[in-house]
């Protein structure tokens, strides 16, 4: 596997596959805890570890395993990374782990995950593999973000906790609510649609 | 040549329970070694901020409180309560685990922090499920502060809407009427039970 491809299978989940905005997966934790940008990335980024090791193990264990047992032990395999991802949350940043919630143990069953070991790191070596895990959860972190950053922008007047406006802004409440998170989720995919019709349009 | 492999393998139940018992072997010894890791970590966490909430619910200076919360059967429920004795080992503080259940999200649990003669000291939201922007400003210290210094003899704890003294907030009164009887709930408690608790 050529360099070359590895830069392909990584940057595919930065825009022409996106999880978010592409694929459409993920959606119970991308338009629950996006009420704020650091909601936002924390969840991308434990999303994003979890995706990794279990890409690395189920690559690595691609041999061995008999093809009726490997949902099983795939789920075994993710459940044991978003445990230890929800113990070590709990000791070093509490305060984020608490604001994540169920969310977090939910990261067992976020189809991107199954869907990425069953579908790319079961027939593909390590190196794709990582590449893989790191595109999509990069490009899984980044949406989480921009839409934990809109709603936190336009529902509470700050980002990552920094006000942004005087005391005179008033914040459209509706966007941290569960309304806003469709709202800003719907906005933002006709922008990506939009930019994508230019892009083509461009090409011919 | 590999897909007949694996057919011949997954035939074989032994062949399979195997892989299963060690996959989730390595995944119990993995987990327990994380776990014995950051257990301090996290019960550190739990405890400084229960101490936080303690010194919310009672402020005054120079209170030493027991890590453990002492329990009371009354009224059909355990209640749990944290005792702030001063250096002379009196108890001028008595922090007191409340909780509403008619919240707009579900329960209300609060630290409500009572003097000896009844009067409340201050109150910390434990935990709550309000809707954000609305009914979780009860977390405000403009909502709570006005609960400071009141007692059962001069106030009665309803919200204004209601015919009570409390200030309710505005758009938020199923919260605040929650927050209301789970706070005069405490105060019975501790009305009831004053002698046994306080010695």
């Amino acid at each position: 596997m050529s360099k070359g491809n590895l830069w392909k299978e990584f940057a595919k989940g930065l825009w022409d596959q996106n999880p978010v905005f592409r694929l459409v997966l993920g959606m119970c934790p991308t338009l629950a805890v996006t009420t704020s940008a650091i909601n936002g990335l924390g969840m991308g980024i434990a999303t994003t570890v979890v995706l990794l090791g279990s890409n690395i193990i189920v690559s690595l264990i691609r041999p061995i395993v008999p093809k009726k047992l490997r949902i099983p032990l795939f789920i075994t395999v993710i459940a044991t990374f978003v445990t230890i991802v929800d113990l070590v949350m709990g000791a070093y940043t509490p305060k984020l782990h608490e604001a994540l919630g169920i969310f977090i143990p939910l990261i067992v069953v976020n189809c991107i995950i199954l869907a990425r070991a069953e579908s790319f790191a079961s027939k593909n070596p390590l190196l794709p593999s990582i590449a893989d895990a790191l595109g999509i959860g990069l490009g899984f972190t980044l949406s989480l973000t921009v839409l934990g950053a809109v709603r936190e922008i336009l529902g509470a007047g700050s980002v990552f906790g920094y006000h942004i406006f005087g005391k005179g802004f008033e914040p459209i409440l509706t966007m941290i609510l569960p309304p806003g998170a469709f709202i800003a989720l719907g906005l933002l995919l006709a922008i990506m649609n939009y930019i994508d019709l230019k892009r083509s349009e461009k090409k011919g | 040549m590999a897909q007949d492999l694996n057919k011949r393998k997954a035939e074989n139940p032994v062949v399979s329970i195997i892989i299963v018992v060690i996959t989730v072997v390595i995944a119990v010894a993995l987990l327990s070694y994380v776990n014995a890791l950051t257990k301090p970590l996290r019960d550190k966490y739990q405890h400084e901020k229960l101490m936080s909430s303690l010194t919310g619910a009672c402020p005054l200076k120079g209170l030493t409180f027991t890590s453990e919360p002492d329990t009371l059967k009354w009224n059909g429920t355990t209640w749990e309560f944290f005792k702030g004795r001063d250096s002379g080992g009196l108890v001028r503080c008595v922090a007191i685990i409340t909780e509403s259940k008619k919240g707009y999200g579900g329960e209300i649990k609060l630290l409500v922090g009572v003097d000896p003669e009844g009067k409340i000291q201050g109150i910390e939201v434990l935990e709550h499920y309000e809707t954000p922007g609305l009914g979780d400003r009860i977390k405000t210290p403009e909502f709570r502060n006005q609960f400071k210094g009141r007692s059962l003899k001069d106030t009665k704890f309803k919200v204004k809407k209601d015919g009570g003294d409390i200030q309710q907030l505005t758009s938020a009164t199923i919260s605040s009427r929650a927050f209301c009887e789970a706070v005069k709930k405490a105060l019975l408690f501790f009305d009831a039970n004053k002698d046994t608790i306080l010695r």
